[in-house]
């Protein structure tokens, strides 16, 4: 070290890092060690292993926890949760996976982010979380892999992206369909020209809703049961009611991302700007059509986000279309293509589009690496904003022109204010 | 490295239409449907007027009013937030301090451009407290207000520290030498701990901002005047790898001090560095230096010199995969060849897979083959075969199948008759990703020939694989169907009918 500054002190690292086999980062199509090769005989010493923590762990978290679990060289050892039921449930989970009794529980972040043993967190929260969690662990020299959306609007995750550049913590987004072989194959396809020129992209997402009124006021139960101000977090005070925390909180505007746009389309735009080689960029026009919304990019790509009309592939479906041929695929596996002699390349995928496995062991790889896993704060900003931008459109009713280096809107002052939203304190961003 | 941050829209107000339904809260509109041009752009619709007195006029009633619902008063505040203009500053300005319509009033404030919404989240600094002010505070810092800084210079000083802490931080956004200023002396004069790293946070983020717009001399300065300070933790490393990337390929030494610390904070900074700051002369440096440096340094560096080289880096990674090399640079150089080998690194991996000794070594070298994006690396894995034992063949033969090259599809077949069970077993795995549209009979005779479950199981996957590769989908169940009509084994007889089944509701 430089010797005309202080030395760094008590690491927040642990020295696995310094005995483990590291292994390579992402690449264009990340490649995947399993976990047990990291170990000669299949296991890791307790003191070489990552400890990771769980924050706001519900039945898409449990999905993501169970890929971890499994992991030789992870050890989870808190679990945080809001909701003391929410915390008891999943705290059996780890004790199960684990055969002991030895993971502790919490029901406020900021005792996880505090603790110096914990190298990095799972978050997977409601979606107004996602973004400030995220920030205040990395800001705790946290690596953290958050559950999409990542930010509850197209600010949110312009900060995010820039806290994790600053501080080079390691950010998964949790896109998972990034490392799944069926999407990754059709990729593949539109990158390589097998489709010609391309020239539309097609994205599914959810019929989009909108709503602002609240639920009727409830008493609020003890701190120790529902922490309700907790829930809230970043989100404007409401009374509470018991249906938000059981999942009723989904196209409500202060808890959900883009008027629900962002649930499918974090997924799904996101490949179609891998697909177009737009990782770097987002669409530069958006144009609502009832419950459809297009976009075209720059190069003149077309980027169509729609419900209805797709092919038999399963949830979560995209559709790439070039000169000379189209692919679509989803959550099942199933690939069509045309034309006919694409079809030699045809093959069978049996992981699931909601599978995490390969994700998680993506982002374990890269905070041993320090590499940038796929879908990183970088990707995961630019893929939001055109999700977001979309968004916009679509709740102000009218085309829209949008600039990607401003990463704000020509023209339209309205569109621009809904960029942003205040935080109620003091979880700010 | 995308550095750039949103900063409030300082346009003037231009006249933007206002879709009724998002006023009233409703789902989204039903509009017409544009014509379907691939050429032309969009065409922008003529906005009405931010600010309308129309629009505007309601929702400050609802505001003011007295017996408005609370819910309601909420909303008038979210959509002033967007439409509203000074005429609805006094009225939020005068909510701030509410202690459930205080956030809804500052988002509007926050969001709105005009001058008079600075001047009363300015004004509110003087007069709020408790959670309110930490709003105001933040919001005064997302707007980037520099007629904030001397009250938030005062509010800095203040002994409740999450005040001071949300001071320091919006200090930060805000930038500017006035600002900087107050977080630079508290940095040398700190009256706390977490003072001290609220500050230096601080002054992170304004210096990244700083790199962000090219101004790396100004960045420089600050990083360098957080790491004077003892600071520990992130924002000590926020700081490091800040300096490092404001120095760029100057950084080359500076980098490499990183990875010799013996830190493992330290060394992951040095990493990031590694895999980020561009230029020919960082790279040839850490070329050099990865060379003659100690081998938990090079297993560690190698990784990252891989993906920042590329292609150029094969040599020194198969130079490494030698078994005279320490075993973590060795391990962590077959694991790299993977990613940026070439056709010459077939010859060390095929020679590690091979080796007995080093278990993990071997599956991390056939990892590596199946990875490989170089010619001839098919061909040389098959010619391999004939010499490998039948342990190493069914190694192999994965790593066939997991390429994926079809090329290799009729040895594979043959493979798929060997006598010796895990040969076999590995064969049928292949054709799941090998089989092409001509090779259904073959499988199909090893399928009757095949007498355990999990070997059918593996051969009707193969089977559906070959089939569905077939360019006409109204052919894909011909052979299938050939074959059932003169099938009389029951066992192979349901086979058939599976794979039959499978087929069909794939093509539907």
């Amino acid at each position: 070290m430089n010797a005309k500054y202080p030395p760094f002190g008590a690491t927040t690292r642990r020295s696995f890092l310094k005995r483990s086999l590291l292994v390579g980062g992402a690449a264009a199509f990340p490649l995947i060690v399993p976990g047990r090769v990291l170990g000669r005989d299949g296991g890791v010493a307790p003191s070489e292993r990552m400890v990771m923590a769980g924050i706001g762990i519900g039945p898409r978290g449990r999905q993501v926890l169970a890929t971890i679990l499994p992991e030789k060289d992870v050890q989870v050892v808190t679990i945080c949760d809001v909701q003391a039921r929410a915390r008891q449930t999943v705290k059996a989970m780890v004790d199960e996976a684990y055969g002991n009794k030895d993971c502790t529980t919490c029901r406020d972040l900021r005792e996880v982010f505090a603790r110096p043993d914990i190298d990095a967190v799972l978050i997977a929260t409601g979606d107004r979380w996602h973004a400030p969690a995220s920030a205040m662990a990395a800001r705790a020299g946290k690596d953290v892999y958050s559950e999409k959306p990542c930010g509850l609007t197209l600010e949110q995750c312009q900060r995010l992206a820039s806290v994790f550049d600053a501080t080079g913590r390691v950010f998964q987004a949790g896109t998972q369909r990034r490392n799944v072989r069926n999407f990754q194959f059709a990729v593949e396809l539109a990158r390589s020209g097998r489709l010609g020129r391309l020239h539309t992209l097609h994205a599914s997402i959810y019929k989009l809703s909108l709503i602002h009124d609240w639920l009727p006021a409830e008493p609020e139960p003890p701190r120790d049961e529902v922490d309700w101000d907790l829930w809230l977090g970043p989100s404007p005070w409401r009374p509470y009611n018991s249906r938000y925390v059981k999942g009723q909180w989904r196209a409500q505007y202060d808890f959900d991302s883009g008027a629900k746009l962002l649930d499918w389309a974090a997924h799904t735009v996101d490949l179609c700007q891998w697909a177009n080689d737009c990782d770097g960029t987002a669409p530069v026009e958006y144009e609502p059509d009832g419950g459809t919304i297009r976009a075209r990019y720059a190069n003149g790509v077309r980027l169509v986000m729609r419900p209805d009309g797709w092919l038999n592939t399963g949830t979560c479906p995209v559709r790439f279309e070039g000169s000379e041929g189209w692919v679509e695929t989803g959550d099942t596996g199933q690939i069509e293509m045309h034309p006919a002699s694409l079809r030699a390349e045809w093959k069978s995928f049996s992981l699931r589009g909601t599978d995490a496995t390969a994700h998680t062991r993506d982002f374990l790889n890269c905070v041993r690496s320090r590499a940038l896993p796929a879908a990183h704060q970088g990707v995961m900003r630019r893929s939001h904003v055109a999700c977001h931008a979309a968004a916009i459109a679509w709740q102000l009713g009218r085309p829209l022109r949008f600039d990607p280096a401003a990463e704000s809107f020509v023209g339209d002052e309205e569109a621009n204010r809904m960029r942003t939203r205040a935080m109620r304190t003091p979880w700010l961003l | 490295m995308q550095n750039t941050t949103l900063s409030l829209p300082r346009v003037s107000l231009v006249a933007a239409s206002l879709a009724a339904v998002f006023l009233a809260g409703c789902q989204g509109p039903r509009s017409a449907s544009a014509p379907d041009s691939e050429a032309a752009p969009l065409a922008v619709s003529p906005a009405a007027k931010v600010g309308d007195a129309a629009r505007t006029a309601p929702l400050l009633d609802t505001l003011r009013s007295a017996t408005a619902p609370l819910h309601d008063r909420a909303r008038a505040c979210q959509q002033l937030a967007v439409v509203g203009s000074s005429d609805a500053v006094p009225a939020l300005a005068g909510l701030l301090a509410d202690p459930q319509l205080g956030d809804y009033a500052r988002e509007a404030l926050e969001c709105m451009p005009h001058p008079d919404a600075g001047a009363a989240l300015r004004e509110a600094l003087g007069r709020l407290e408790g959670r309110p002010l930490l709003g105001a505070i933040h919001s005064v810092g997302a707007r980037r207000d520099g007629g904030s800084v001397d009250a938030l210079a005062r509010l800095l000083r203040r002994p409740e520290p999450d005040v001071s802490v949300e001071a320091a931080r919006a200090l930060g956004r805000i930038g500017g030498q006035a600002a900087l200023r107050h977080l630079r002396n508290r940095l040398e004069t700190p009256p706390s701990d977490e003072a001290l790293r609220s500050a230096a946070e601080a002054c992170n983020e304004a210096a990244h901002a700083a790199l962000g717009l090219g101004r790396a001399s100004e960045a420089r300065a600050l990083f360098e005047a957080v790491l004077r300070t003892p600071v520990p933790g992130q924002p000590r490393l926020t700081a490091a790898l800040g300096l490092l990337r404001a120095q760029g390929e100057g950084a080359a030494e500076a980098v490499i001090r990183h990875l010799e610390s013996g830190d493992a904070a330290s060394v992951a900074v040095g990493l990031r560095a590694v895999r980020e700051i561009p230029g020919e002369a960082l790279t040839r440096r850490l070329e050099a230096y990865f060379s003659g440096a100690r081998p938990a340094v090079r297993a560690e560096l190698l990784p990252a010199l891989a993906d920042r080289v590329g292609a150029r880096f094969a040599r020194t990674a198969e130079a490494c995969v030698d078994e005279a090399a320490p075993r973590a640079v060795r391990l962590a150089a077959i694991r790299a060849l993977g990613r940026i080998g070439s056709g010459t690194s077939v010859t060390p991996l095929l020679r590690t897979a091979a080796a007995a000794g080093d278990a993990e070594a071997a599956a991390a070298a056939l990892t590596s083959l199946s990875q490989l994006r170089a010619d001839g690396v098919d061909a040389a894995v098959l010619s391999s075969l004939e010499r490998a034992d039948a342990g190493l063949k069914a190694k192999l033969i994965g790593v066939l199948g997991q390429r994926g090259n079809a090329a290799v599809a009729g040895a594979v077949l043959q493979l798929a008759a060997s006598a010796d069970p895990a040969v076999s077993r590995a064969a049928f795995r292949a054709l799941d990703s090998l089989s092409r549209p001509g090779d259904q009979r073959e499988i199909f005779r090893l399928l009757r020939a095949c007498k355990d479950d999990e070997g059918r199981r593996l051969l009707e996957r193969a089977a559906i694989v070959a089939a569905m590769k077939s360019e006409t989908p109204e052919r894909r169940t011909t052979v299938v169907v050939e074959e059932l009509a003169g099938a009389a084994d029951p066992a192979y007889r349901a086979a058939l009918q599976r794979v039959r089944d499978k087929l069909t509701a794939q093509s539907r």
